[in-house]
């Protein structure tokens, strides 16, 4: 049984690391710049050039919207789309303060294996946490995800970025740009001849909805290579990673390649499915793994990630 | 024959003293841990230069200081491992560089000795070692052999060597279970150290970073309550177990560092 993640755990296994001694992990990369502070919450009041949210906790947040800021839903929007009770979650401008850059309205992420299929509804399991969804793919967006997802079959893997509409997931686009080598594919294990592996990590990061995992917390990532013993809160399922094992509330120092934004992100969650997918991110450069990390969906936009875009190349410092 | 054997013993310890300053010079030991004066590198590579210009020494002149200088450095060596063993420290001698990270033990100390008599025995040969072996016949290739077997069979080293070449899955990697690492810890000093200052013989949490897995147990000390950290290696005996205490206060205000709180929570 995983333990029960906070903040407070996060911070009381950081205190007990810290006090035992021995080396430290030396800087080894570029720290990276401030992050952003995304705000995520639902619409309550709307107007061209202020957003109303009522944020996760309750509280009412009032954000002015820049003149140039971009709206997704489903695409490219107007402030139309600013509907009361919509799902946003806001970038700000770089500049400090909390104008609204980017917003994005009702956008969520289906990742996960086939697990049946009724003419245009698939059913997804997207691993223990967050188990299955229907996923319903219009008409209009079945060839383009079936540029990336030609079969559709069962067991099968599938990762497209969609829109809730009504209740429903409607998948919109497939949420990698480079080829899964195949369907089914699962990374080889890598034999290695030397004696360590890196504790620097670069790769590409993706991003979840923590929502649907059950979890408090907001501002974190699951990781492919848990621990499965103990209170680590590893999955124990999924092929072998070559990652180094770490466990739940163990925290990465990771930057985003793209912008040079970095933060420290605590691990949240088992990301039992990332290391089955075998892409690569080919924003800004080829990523020069795959999947080392899944963000949620506030850390992802903090590090200035674009969610309709999908992934990020990053590079994650173990023991931050 | 006696003579022989005694003659031989000059290109044997000499081929030793390049193993070991081969070995000192390209398998370097592990960069992981806090290392003490004598296993940092400068001190390691010049003890191998010394190795082996005592064991080209050895081999081309039959000069008695020579041979002194082999019988104290073998004598010394053996007194070094006793000493480890003795202590009961988890360091390993170093003698051939990174391959000799295990403790120091009996086996260690046998080999080192018979080295030590050795040298004394050979001491007073009067032909230089390369001399000894251009006119070695079969029969003392084979006393050479025997002599090679035994120093094998004493050698701590071959299990690691043949450990190494056979799992060569990183310690990162390594799937360890939780038995492995009690147990581990059980045999540790760190383990002996607090052991009476533990309040309960369940660990509150174990998680796993890396190559260490954290075990921590709630102990008092001087009546004060207190978590006691053991980060055990998962990976057999080479790192030690190390411990960290950590006393009793909220973290409540302590800053997750990962920039300023968002606008909405209640700090």
């Amino acid at each position: 049984m995983p333990p029960l993640l906070t903040r407070d755990l996060v911070l009381r296994r950081r205190r007990l690391r810290e006090a035992v001694p021995g080396p430290r992990p030396p800087e080894q990369h570029e720290a990276g710049g401030r992050p952003l502070r995304s705000v995520e919450g639902t619409v309550v009041e709307a107007s061209p050039h202020l957003l109303v949210l009522a944020a996760p906790d309750g509280s009412e947040v009032r954000l002015p919207i820049s003149a140039n800021a971009f709206i997704w839903h489903a695409g490219a929007a107007g402030a139309g789309a600013l509907q009361p009770g919509r799902d946003v979650i806001v970038r700000p401008t770089g500049t400090g303060g909390l104008a609204a850059e980017r917003i994005w309205v009702d956008i969520t992420r289906v990742t996960g294996v086939i697990a049946g299929r009724s003419g245009h509804v698939l059913e997804v399991d997207a691993g223990p946490h967050r188990g299955r969804t229907a996923l319903v793919i219009p008409a209009e967006a079945m060839s383009s995800i079936r540029v990336r997802h030609p079969l559709l079959e069962t067991g099968s893997l599938i990762d497209v970025i969609g829109v809730r509409r009504g209740g429903e997931i409607h998948g919109l686009q497939p949420a990698s740009k480079s080829p899964q080598p195949a369907s089914h594919a699962e990374p080889a294990r890598a034999r290695r001849r030397s004696g360590s592996v890196p504790t620097i990590l670069r790769g590409t990061a993706t991003w979840y909805d923590p929502a649907r995992s059950g979890y408090a917390e907001r501002h974190g990532a699951a990781y492919p290579a848990l621990d499965s013993h103990g209170d680590a809160g590893g999955c124990g399922t999924g092929p072998p990673s070559p990652l180094p094992l770490l466990s739940i509330a163990s925290e990465l120092h990771v930057r985003n390649d793209c912008t040079g934004l970095a933060t420290r992100v605590p691990i949240i969650e088992c990301g039992c499915l990332a290391a089955r997918f075998c892409d690569r991110c080919v924003r800004c450069g080829t990523s020069p793994r795959g999947r080392v990390l899944e963000l949620t969906r506030t850390a992802f936009v903090d590090l200035g990630g674009d969610l309709d875009a999908g992934c990020f190349n990053v590079t994650a410092r173990v023991g931050a | 024959m006696i003579d022989m054997l005694r003659s031989l013993q000059i290109p044997f310890l000499a081929s030793v003293l390049f193993l070991a300053c081969a070995a000192k010079l390209t398998i370097p030991g592990d960069d992981a841990e806090p290392v003490a004066p004598h296993r940092r590198r400068p001190f390691v590579y010049g003890v191998a230069i010394a190795e082996g210009t005592l064991g080209i020494a050895l081999l081309i002149t039959p000069s008695g200081f020579v041979r002194l200088a082999c019988v104290v450095f073998f004598a010394s060596a053996t007194w070094i491992i006793g000493d480890l063993a003795r202590r009961g420290v988890e360091e390993g001698c170093g003698c051939f560089g990174g391959l000799s990270a295990a403790p120091a033990g009996r086996r260690g100390i046998v080999r080192a000795a018979l080295l030590t008599v050795a040298a004394v025995a050979s001491a007073g040969v009067p032909d230089g070692g390369a001399a000894v072996l251009a006119r070695a016949g079969a029969g003392a290739v084979l006393l050479l052999a025997a002599e090679t077997a035994l120093l094998v069979v004493l050698s701590p080293e071959l299990a690691l060597a043949v450990e190494r070449s056979r799992n060569t899955t990183p310690c990162e990697l390594l799937d360890v279970p939780l038995a492995d690492t009690y147990e581990r810890l059980y045999e540790s000093d760190a383990w002996r150290e607090h052991e009476d200052d533990l309040a309960s013989a369940r660990p509150t949490e174990t998680w796993r970073e890396l190559c260490h897995r954290y075990v921590v147990y709630p102990g008092r000390i001087d009546d004060r309550p207190v978590d006691v950290v053991f980060a055990v290696p998962v990976d057999g005996r080479r790192a030690q177990v190390r411990v960290g205490l950590v006393w009793e206060s909220g973290c409540e205000g302590q800053d997750d560092d990962s920039g300023p709180r968002r606008v909405y929570t209640s700090a």
